[in-house]
């Protein structure tokens, strides 16, 4: 794994759910909703996350930023050379570690307080974080940050509900912003707009990230815009990532056969053709009941013996070094490319 | 078009609202037909009036705010007689026999659209009471079981039943299937069925929805503001902007030679797999329907703007078997 410019790095990190049940809630289970996952983040990249609803791509995303309690692992966040794992820190230092890494939410409706004002909403971090000398200072810099991100600094009197979804959503961003942060995990940030704003808001995303330096943990389950804006991509399944890939190689030459099912259920749009979408059959399994060995061996065309009983390691695909994959037979199959 | 093979025929459709701050014209003058066996597909961003278009062919317009202004929706029955939706209350007997054995629907939701205290084998035996002639309980739930499987539930004779909070998101969506398929309908109205599922699913939903088009001879109408599963599903297609329709053509033509700057837009919005192409949106915001602009509808987001569009709403123009709601397209432009 290339240690030079990462800038966060995720060890075996864990976060399962306890199941209650009976009068005394006793613990019967888990639901591993993350389960032993790795990965690193280069600086100034976009990482995308992939996977099916329940996968656990929304808690990986708020247990590396420390808004769920990981149950194990480590979370190393790198400040200015200083490694610093978030998971053992708390209060007071966790906070200003926080300046560093913001978060954007899928829901452009419900993530923001319908009764502050706008100027409230992108101010608040900067209060909390005791950024700005003055209320005067603030609303300035309130306001450069909604030119940032498109908005006029004369709506900053207004309240959410005077904005459409896409407004909202850039009102996120420039909440995101306020406090100069290196790292952005953006939770599904476009999954709720129209296709023309959807457009919008990933230029805008892509804008910043030049201008800004910025890195994303882009998290979508929108195979084509991960495409559009990832560097790298990992894909996920029932809490475990089972192939991570630079995108071109993933949508090439996808070496998981989950990965080579998601891209077949692509809807393309192309009237020409008249294939039918070849669908994965089936649903995710339960979380709280995964099945044994292999997770996706229930769904896996490919699936042996082996599949049932052993669970893969995620291993380097051979020549290039950064990608990964999580299967028994990845040498002996040849999956199908993304297919235009 | 030959009345014989049409199933619904919409002429100048018009639904409007009265709201405290004027009348909303949420559809406005939209007409389309739909023949036997065929699937048009509907697309446009929220709020252009794709939803209020399927809700007036109902016959279910939020009442008592909505209400259908204007306009002609003609049923054509299996022997060729007709009637126009637009004549009867919503509640008359007429209506309740259209709705369910004629035309059904499916909804977006699939969480919200079922009743969480019925077992799903109950809110399909519903449907069928309600519009066949089913007495018999074994009998009905015998036909309740049929339908399950036929949408694909396994172990169907178990999962009837379930509640719906025990099925997953795609399986809800398959009973819901199950229940508008139920009385046989001749056209079957999916509002954006798959919009809510992940891609797995939906591209399951979609292959099922073909199947059972072909087994049962049935017409679709699908609603939807995603242009790659038009693509994948409709023989025609219908673009609506501020309850307008802007573009209709077959869907090859739209997606080959899209006519209308909107369309483009949409076209050009969607990411496509293997091109880092910057992403050309459409600039602005849907403009409110209370305060349109004068002239066209997308004067100010359109990047062929011209004089004549800013005062003048255009008319539709027919070009190579489309129809387009754009000055780009009169006589003169296309001479020069």
């Amino acid at each position: 794994m290339s240690k030079e410019e990462t800038i966060l790095e995720v060890n075996n990190l864990k976060k399962y759910f306890p199941i209650r049940k009976g009068f005394f809630k006793r613990v019967v289970g888990h639901v591993k909703a993350v389960d032993d996952v790795s990965f690193f983040i280069n600086k100034g990249e976009t990482l995308g996350l992939v996977g099916e609803s329940g996968c656990g791509k929304s808690t990986l995303g708020r247990t590396v930023l420390q808004l769920l309690e990981p149950t194990a692992g480590d979370v190393i966040y790198n400040d200015q050379g200083i490694k610093k794992d978030l998971a053992e820190t708390k209060g007071q230092e966790l906070r200003k570690l926080r300046r560093n890494i913001q978060m954007i939410f899928q829901d452009p409706f419900s993530s923001l307080d319908s009764r502050l004002s706008v100027r409230d909403i992108v101010a608040e971090p900067l209060t909390v974080q005791g950024i700005g000398k003055d209320r005067e200072e603030r609303t300035e810099m309130v306001k450069e940050l909604l030119e940032q991100v498109g908005l006029n600094s004369y709506q900053m009197n207004r309240y959410p509900h005077e904005f459409s979804g896409g407004q909202r959503q850039r009102i996120g961003i420039a909440r995101a912003l306020a406090l100069n942060p290196e790292l952005i995990i953006c939770d599904e940030p476009v999954s709720a707009l129209d296709v023309s704003v959807q457009a919008q808001v990933l230029n805008l995303l892509s804008d910043l990230q030049k201008d800004l330096g910025l890195t994303y943990l882009f998290i979508a389950h929108d195979l084509g815009v991960v495409e559009y804006i990832s560097d790298r991509i990992m894909v996920m399944y029932l809490g475990k990532i089972v192939e991570v890939a630079d995108s071109d190689t993933l949508y090439q030459n996808p070496q998981h056969p989950y990965t080579e099912a998601l891209l077949k259920s692509i809807a393309i749009g192309d009237p020409f053709s008249n294939e039918p979408r070849e669908a994965l059959e089936g649903t995710v399994p339960d979380p709280a009941n995964p099945p044994s060995g292999c997770k996706f061996h229930t769904r896996c065309p490919y699936c042996s013996d082996i599949c049932k009983t052993k669970e893969p390691e995620l291993i380097p695909t051979g020549e290039d070094y950064d990608n990964y994959v999580a299967c028994h037979s990845r040498d002996s199959l040849n999956l199908e490319s993304f297919k235009k | 078009m030959s009345s014989s093979n049409c199933v619904i025929d919409v002429k100048n459709l018009q639904t409007f609202f009265n709201t405290e701050n004027g009348v909303v014209k949420a559809v406005n003058g939209v007409s389309f037909s739909i023949e036997k066996g065929k699937t048009l597909g509907i697309v446009g961003e929220s709020g252009c009036g794709k939803s209020m278009t399927s809700m007036s062919l109902m016959n279910l317009v939020p009442r008592p705010k909505g209400f259908i202004a204007g306009g002609e929706i003609n049923y054509f029955y299996e022997d060729g007689s007709q009637i126009d939706i637009t004549e009867y209350d919503h509640d008359s007997e007429k209506m309740r026999k259209i709705r369910g054995n004629e035309m059904a629907m499916i909804f977006q939701e699939p969480m919200t659209s079922l009743n969480p205290v019925y077992t799903v084998g109950d809110q399909i035996i519903e449907a069928i009471k309600l519009h066949q002639n089913y007495k018999n309980k074994d009998e009905l739930r015998e036909r309740a079981v049929k339908m399950l499987k036929k949408v694909g539930i396994s172990a169907p004779e178990n999962r009837v039943d379930e509640y719906p909070h025990e099925f997953s998101g795609g399986m809800r969506q398959r009973a819901m299937i199950a229940m508008a398929l139920s009385c046989n309908p001749r056209l079957l109205i999916a509002d954006e069925p798959t919009t809510a599922l992940d891609v797995t699913v939906e591209a399951q939903i979609i292959n099922l929805m073909g199947e059972l088009q072909k087994d049962m001879d049935m017409s679709i109408m699908f609603i939807t503001h995603d242009l790659g599963v038009i693509g994948d599903i409709a023989d025609e297609v219908m673009v609506m902007y501020t309850g307008k329709v802007v573009e209709k053509s077959d869907t090859k033509s739209l997606f080959s030679n899209p006519k209308h700057p909107y369309t483009r837009g949409l076209l050009n919005s969607r990411p496509v797999i293997g091109s880092k192409k910057r992403l050309e949106p459409i600039e602005g915001s849907v403009p409110d329907l209370l305060h349109l602009p004068e002239g066209c509808d997308f004067y100010d987001r359109c990047p062929k703007a011209m004089e004549i569009c800013k005062n003048e709403d255009p008319p539709v123009f027919e070009v190579e078997d489309c129809k387009v709601k754009c000055w780009l397209y009169r006589e003169e432009e296309k001479a020069s």
